[in-house]
């Protein structure tokens, strides 16, 4: 806590090596160097949020990633799966932890995809708010219905349904829950500083 | 000149008011600095009188809104994140997607200049999109140098430490308390099981009795000695000489097993067995070629095992009986050194049956003699 960190872009902070934009989110001192389990998890839940969101959303985000100048980090698509199969949930799950580095591209792309699909977030968070005033269920509206539909398919396919955590969303409902709470999650990743606080929201609780 | 700067966005907006201090570097910007703030004020969608106050209450506002804003999206709760707080502002979770916003009345005797309206307290519930707008709003104002530029975006993560002090005494002791309560259970309930007896098998001669008896077995192939008072468990050999019955050779005899306290599983049917050879079912093995080889492999066997042992002191006969495939499927001592030693040196070669042998099987008999030297003659009996 006595070490603030401000944000603000300042020439000292550049280096050469990193993609410019990976230099406004600050480097959280870790003792081993790899990324907290819940930040691996937390990750990878929000791009699989978007691929619900967005049909085709795993192409666009190598696109996002070239775009961002980030290949250096992310060579290929199979590099791009390893990385989110660090997540501990999956079934392919890699014993690798995520690099600081890494993970700071694939949030640069998560935050990067949500500021384009600002509008659907928030169209999408609007009327599950409305539904749920009325206590009309959430399926009654069609693309809260598709989107619910796409996270779920998502989540069982590629989770590893041994894992505790995984069985724990075994019904239909806990499964939209998830989904809508990362839907507002995005939602905080599309402001001005949404890719700062959602970076510095992953290291909660996890650094001395 | 009074400086108005307006952060809007569609469910919140922020307006600000306040001076310049007129320093010469903020004069040449096309937007002068506003570093005095007079009046903040919040509209919020749904609420009829904006949110207003001086710059405690906005700095208490940027403070209490941006530390929660990383409380949701972490999910990590302590409400003191940017140290003591103000505390004019507080935001608190009431569900997933609702968040109650209250402005207490600013503590008495702060020498606020601004218009007492902010002395009310206010409460306002607010969606998830509001709290979003009410944070981008405040996101803006911080990205704006030009707009009190001493207040900027300062995010950290919380430490270790104070999660851990942050959760109830109760909570952090709990795994303990079911990892020992559990223990217990687990120690009464293995306290209730009975403790197993290990039975070790033991030698066809461990015990006096036991070797009573066998010293009294009548051998009728062999030794050419006959007991006038005959045992019980030769009795049950003797049948066997004249009606030669399958199942009274290849099992433990009934009548011999009461006697003995030896396992009966292993040691006494093939000792029973192996002496009944000769004149019973089992035919013995005449072949001079065969017993020779079978002579070499008993000797290998005893070899290999004894190795490992220290020599006898007293020389120990013994009268081996061998299956055809070289498997030792009994063995009775021969004088009275090899009946004292408890343990045969030969005991662990013996062949355990696995399911049943042939009961009729043809055997040969050897005379094994250890000598107290360290060497083992083995001839043909």
């Amino acid at each position: 806590m006595d070490v603030a960190v401000i944000l603000m872009p300042s020439e000292t902070s550049l280096t050469e090596s990193n993609p410019l934009i990976l230099d406004s989110l600050p480097d959280l001192s870790l003792n081993d160097g790899g990324c907290p389990r819940r930040a691996r998890l937390q990750i990878d839940l929000m791009l699989l949020a978007i691929e619900a969101l967005y049909l085709g959303g795993a192409e666009e985000m190598l696109a996002v990633s070239k775009e961002l100048e980030l290949e250096s980090i992310i060579k290929n698509r199979v590099a791009f799966w390893l990385m989110r199969n660090t997540n501990p949930l999956r079934r392919y799950t890699q014993r690798r932890s995520l690099t600081v580095v890494e993970a700071k591209a694939l949030v640069a792309i998560a935050c990067n995809m949500a500021r384009k699909l600002t509008a659907t977030i928030r169209q999408l968070l609007q009327d599950s708010q409305q539904l749920r005033s009325r206590n009309v269920p959430l399926n009654q509206n069609l693309l809260l219905f598709e989107y619910l539909e796409r996270f779920r398919a998502h989540f069982r396919s590629r989770m590893n349904p041994k894992r505790s955590v995984v069985v724990a969303y075994d019904s239909d409902e806990k499964l939209n829950e998830l989904a809508l709470n990362l839907l507002s999650k995005l939602l905080f990743c599309t402001g001005t500083a949404g890719m700062q606080r959602f970076w510095v929201s992953l290291f909660d609780g996890e650094v001395e | 000149m009074t400086i108005r700067r307006q952060y809007s966005l569609p469910n919140c907006s922020l307006v600000l008011e306040g001076l310049s201090d007129g320093s010469a570097a903020s004069q040449l910007d096309m937007r002068p600095v506003l570093s005095i703030l007079m009046s903040a004020e919040c509209y919020v969608t749904g609420l009829g009188e904006p949110l207003t106050g001086g710059r405690e209450f906005f700095e208490s506002l940027v403070r209490a809104v941006s530390s929660y804003a990383q409380e949701f999206m972490s999910g990590v709760h302590y409400p003191d994140r940017y140290g003591p707080n103000l505390s004019m502002v507080q935001l608190h979770r009431i569900d997933g997607n609702s968040h109650r916003l209250t402005v207490l009345p600013a503590s008495t005797g702060s020498t606020t200049q601004i218009d007492q309206k902010t002395e009310l307290s206010a409460v306002v519930d607010l969606t998830t999109v509001q709290l979003f707008d009410l944070v981008e709003a405040i996101d803006q104002f911080f990205a704006d140098t030009q707009t009190l530029p001493e207040l900027s975006l300062q995010l950290t993560p919380i430490s270790k430490r104070y999660i851990k002090s942050a959760e109830p005494l109760a909570q952090r002791s709990l795994p303990a308390v079911v990892g020992v309560s559990s223990l217990a259970l687990a120690a009464m309930a293995f306290f209730l099981v009975p403790v197993p007896e290990v039975q070790r098998p033991r030698d066809p001669v461990p015990q006096p009795n036991a070797a009573g008896q066998n010293l009294g077995t009548p051998n009728p192939g062999g030794s050419g000695s006959p007991n006038p008072n005959p045992t019980p468990a030769a009795d049950g050999l003797l049948p066997g000489d004249k009606t030669p019955s399958p199942a009274a050779t290849g099992e433990p005899s009934p009548l011999a097993t009461p006697q003995s306290n030896t396992s009966p599983e292993s040691t006494p049917s093939p000792l029973s067995e192996g002496l009944a050879s000769p004149g019973a079912a089992a035919v013995p093995i005449t072949d001079v070629a065969e017993i020779e080889l079978l002579k070499g492999k008993l000797s290998q066997q005893i070899d290999g095992v004894l190795k490992n042992k220290p020599a006898v002191d007293t020389e120990l006969v013994y009268r081996v009986s061998v299956g055809k495939d070289g498997a030792i499927v009994g063995y009775k001592s021969e004088n009275s050194a090899a009946v004292a030693r408890s343990e045969a040196p030969l005991s662990e070669l013996l062949y355990k049956p696995v399911g049943t042998r042939p009961p009729a099987e043809p055997l040969a008999d050897f005379r094994v003699v250890f000598a107290p030297g360290g060497t083992v003659v083995v001839t043909p009996w």
